[in-house]
């Protein structure tokens, strides 16, 4: 139950500490995307600006008169042409140049120059493509590799007609890559239409063989590549298929503090976990202890030890439930008091009826046998010896009957508290057997074989009396055909004796009022055996019960604690 | 290719004549066949200049005439190639004794001869063109001319046309919007002759041989002059600042019509402040000029340099000091450069006038 409370506490903790961490990732990419958006968008401004520049450059050219010179009066070779647009290229810092006819075939080409890569190499397509003037980014075969370049056409112009077309441009290569990395601030990579990476400001290696969507799409589409954010710009004009211009900003590290902050929020969560667990314990230990001291105080109560105060100390809604418990314990223990002595009064009143109503019983033909006495002793009634014979035996038998009465409430008042010793069940059952003799051999009784070996402390005699009222009282419910039996089993810690009969059984108010003096469901007997039998076992520190049906017999079942009274 | 070869033949025969005439072996100031093989001979040119492609050459020996041809190429003015058309020198044995006798054809008028204008956007720093109008040379008024396109005329004599001489039947004039489009026309052979503002002619084709002696075009209209009255006389150029002037701003082209005044009597544009008219199309390079020579003077200018679009041998303009005549360069090949000097370049380079102009001419 602890650890469940404590992630209770906790779930809620981590769900909110992952949709944080959630959170922040998406608006650490979102600010990448937004980045990224206006550093391509400087791209694409850089890009178009370069054009604009190849594009003015080559209008100097090709507003220079040498050049039409050398183009539309060359004879033969164009090697003055050729040696005047490589002098052209190196002025303007472009990485080609060339010159075409109108009808596209190749005039002069500026020469290659070598240069601190070596020689570059350029293979350029026919500058026109569907009769149409190519401007715009374009693949090249660059040093023998798939490359893009930046290409510018400008015609050349005679007589108000286009008499050539001028083309030249600049390599988009890794030294173009890297002057726009370092304006833009994010690293770049080239796509072809194919989606193969021609070139970025990282080494070819570094990137996918395949990218992994679309560059077609007309739209920025940021999307992740491992711990790179990427965002795609079609950068190129003109017809498909687009080469692309791919934006990368890493994430890599922001996704490490993101995976960092995880990481420590799951340490905390665990941390959060144990501490939730520890203070859980302390705090249902510091509750639990004096509700199971309550609880077990509480069983004491019902018990009927009302006599041992309670002292705990918690806090206060558990004091008072304290305070509350130890007034009710000791306003039982006054109400029961109060009870005793009102019982013991009305023990005693009932008592004194009793007696009151067994002493008249018998006076009551003593007082007639009196009165026949005298009437025939004045009528002189001649069979008065007879009359007075009877009356005199009746009068000697009442007497007796009130002497027994009067022995039997004396030994009820002089009870004396047991004397515990071992008492071995078999001797107690071997006694039964003896003074039932007849009744054992006629079945009406039977004492059970098991649990002969029992011991258990109690004092013999009282014990064996209260057996015998109990027996008594079953032999004459069940009468001639009825059984009584007599058993005893030991428990963990008690003994229980049964007597059970097949007699009629008892009414609910007759089992209610059963142990009550005087009470007595025979035409004659003081009704105090059952008040014995229970005086008995209660001093024994041991509980009577009785299970009875009407119709179905009637059972009493004695328990007897094994250890010391108590 | 041919051409290379051909010029590399003609280079290797000028070296060995000039070689030849070091040595002492020439014979005066006549012409002198220095190579001769199959219909090709080269000819040394005593008189650098006179000799024109197309010019009629006879070979004589002891005064007997053993060949004839045309000249088809000059090299620098000083070597002819020559092809012979009838004769033979294969057995001349000592060219140094072959007299050559070389003539001008006689003209006759070309059935067509096509002409080039500066186009109306053409910038030149006296005239600003909005539109440019063609109109028949003054000296053959009996072309009717038709506007083919934009830039482009047609000009056809009339048949009932009593001018006599050898203006051709047909002209051809053409405008251009970039100068060096004109002159590759010309070199391209797409024009037979082409009109250029003053100071407009590359350096390129001033110095080519073939096109340095180029003819000169005085226009019929139009002077450059200093406008208003300064104390003490109109103010003006003196000999040497108008040759610098023209040299700086025109390369010369412009045709000086002051006279030669000592530069101590006049004042020089250092000492008398010239504001230039804002009409001007070249006002900013001219006054730019201006500035680098001006020395100090009066803060206030005394006089205006404009371009005043009357006849160009206008005299007694009051207020007006008439400094330079709009000469426009007429380049052409040498063929026929005697040809257009026949026709008149001045009647040429008046014929692309301007239907309106900044600078009201």
């Amino acid at each position: 139950m602890i650890l469940g409370f404590s992630l209770a506490a906790v779930v809620p903790l981590a769900l909110v500490i992952l949709l944080l961490t959630d959170r922040i990732g998406g608006m650490v990419r979102a600010e990448a995307a937004t980045r990224l958006g206006s550093a391509l968008g400087a791209v694409q401004s850089e890009i178009a600006a370069e054009e604009r520049r190849a594009t003015d450059k080559l209008q100097i050219v090709s507003s220079d008169p040498q050049l039409k010179r050398l183009y539309l009066l060359r004879s033969g070779e164009s090697r003055a042409l050729s040696e005047y647009l490589s002098e052209r290229r190196i002025l303007l810092d472009l990485d080609f140049l060339s010159l075409s006819d109108t009808a596209g075939a190749r005039v002069a080409d500026a020469a290659a120059i070598p240069g601190p890569q070596g020689e570059r190499d350029i293979a350029r397509p026919s500058p026109s493509k569907g009769g149409r003037p190519l401007r715009g980014i374009e693949i090249r075969r660059l040093d023998g590799e798939s490359g893009l370049a930046l290409v510018a056409h400008v015609p050349v112009r005679y007589q108000g007609q286009i008499a050539g077309w001028l083309e030249g441009g600049i390599a988009l290569d890794a030294a173009f890559l890297e002057r726009l990395r370092a304006e833009s601030g994010i690293d770049l990579a080239l796509l072809d239409p194919g989606n193969r990476v021609v070139g970025g400001t990282r080494p070819v290696a570094w990137y996918p063989m395949r990218w992994p969507r679309s560059p077609q799409s007309p739209s920025l589409t940021p999307y992740h590549y491992g711990s790179t954010y990427a965002l795609a710009v079609p950068v190129l004009v003109g017809d498909p298929p687009y080469a692309t211009i791919e934006g990368f900003m890493p994430t890599a590290s922001s996704d490490r503090t993101i995976a960092s902050l995880q990481i420590a929020s799951g340490i905390l969560g665990l941390v959060s976990l144990g501490l939730a667990i520890l203070l859980a314990s302390l705090w249902s230990s510091q509750l639990s202890k004096p509700v199971e001291r309550l609880a077990a105080y509480s069983a004491k109560v019902a018990r009927g030890t009302w006599d041992e105060p309670l002292s705990l100390h918690s806090f206060r809604e558990l004091e008072t439930l304290v305070a509350a418990l130890d007034q009710m314990r000791r306003d039982l223990q006054t109400n029961r008091d109060r009870l005793i002595v009102s019982e013991r009064q009305a023990a005693w009143s009932q008592m004194a009826r009793k007696v009151a109503h067994e002493v008249k019983n018998p006076l009551t033909p003593i007082a007639i046998s009196i009165a026949d006495l005298k009437r025939s002793y004045e009528q002189k009634r001649p069979d008065f010896p007879e009359i007075l014979d009877q009356a005199v035996r009746t009068i000697g038998d009442e007497v007796d009957t009130l002497k027994k009465m009067l022995q039997e409430f004396a030994d009820f008042a002089r009870f004396p508290p047991p004397h515990l010793a071992p008492c071995r069940w078999s001797g107690i059952a071997a006694d039964l057997e003896t003074l039932y003799g007849r009744d054992v051999e006629s079945g009406r009784l039977a004492v059970a074989a098991e649990g002969r070996s029992i011991t258990f402390p109690a004092d013999a005699g009282q014990m064996r009396q209260a057996l015998v009222n109990l027996v008594q009282n079953g032999l004459e419910a069940v009468g001639d055909t009825g059984r009584v039996t007599v058993g005893a089993e030991a428990g963990d810690s008690a003994v229980v004796i049964r007597v059970a009969d097949t007699g009629p059984g008892l009414t609910p108010e007759q089992r209610a009022r059963l142990f009550a003096p005087g009470f007595t469901t025979k035409g004659h007997g003081s009704g105090l055996g059952l008040t014995i039998v229970e005086r008995i076992v209660i001093e024994h520190g041991g509980a009577i019960a009785v299970e009875s049906m009407l119709g179905s017999g009637t059972t009493f079942r004695i328990s007897l604690p094994l250890g010391a009274k108590g | 290719m041919r051409d290379t070869v051909v010029r590399g033949c003609a280079t290797l025969v000028m070296v060995a004549g000039l070689a030849s005439s070091a040595s002492g072996k020439t014979a005066g100031h006549e012409d002198r066949l220095l190579w001769a093989r199959n219909d090709r001979a080269y000819v040394a040119l005593a008189d650098s200049g006179s000799a024109e492609e197309g010019d009629l050459v006879e070979f004589r020996d002891r005064r007997k005439p053993i060949a004839s041809g045309e000249i088809s190429l000059v090299v620098r003015g000083e070597l002819a190639m020559i092809r012979v058309t009838t004769g033979s020198l294969g057995k001349v044995r000592k060219p140094e004794r072959v007299q050559i006798h070389r003539e001008h054809p006689p003209l006759i008028a070309r059935p067509v001869l096509r002409i080039a204008f500066p186009a109306s956007t053409r910038a030149n720093l006296i005239l600003s063109c909005d539109a440019v109008s063609v109109h028949p040379p003054e000296t053959a008024a009996s072309y009717s001319a038709t506007r083919v396109d934009s830039r482009s005329w047609r000009l056809l004599k009339n048949s009932a046309s009593t001018v006599p001489g050898i203006w051709p039947d047909t002209l051809l004039v053409r405008l251009f919007d970039d100068a060096s489009d004109e002159e590759i026309a010309l070199e391209r052979g797409e024009v037979d002759a082409a009109v250029f503002w003053p100071g407009e002619l590359s350096s390129r084709m001033r110095e080519d041989a073939r096109w340095k002696r180029s003819l000169m075009g005085m226009r019929s209209h139009g002077i450059l002059a200093i406008v208003g009255t300064a104390p003490g006389g109109p103010p003006s150029f003196d000999s040497t600042s108008s040759s610098e002037f023209n040299d700086a701003l025109f390369q010369g082209d412009l045709a000086p019509l002051v006279r030669d005044v000592p530069s101590t009597s006049r004042p020089s544009p250092g000492s008398a402040l010239l504001e230039v008219d804002p009409l001007l199309p070249g006002r900013a390079a001219i006054e730019s000029w201006l500035r680098r020579r001006a020395h100090a003077g009066p803060s206030r200018p005394a006089a205006r340099l404009a371009y005043l679009d009357v006849p160009a041998d206008s005299t007694g303009l009051s207020g007006v000091t008439p400094l330079f005549a709009i000469r426009c360069p007429v380049v052409s090949p040498a063929t026929l450069r005697r040809y257009l000097a026949a026709l008149g370049t001045d009647a040429l380079a008046t014929m692309a006038t301007c239907g309106k102009t900044g600078a009201k001419p």
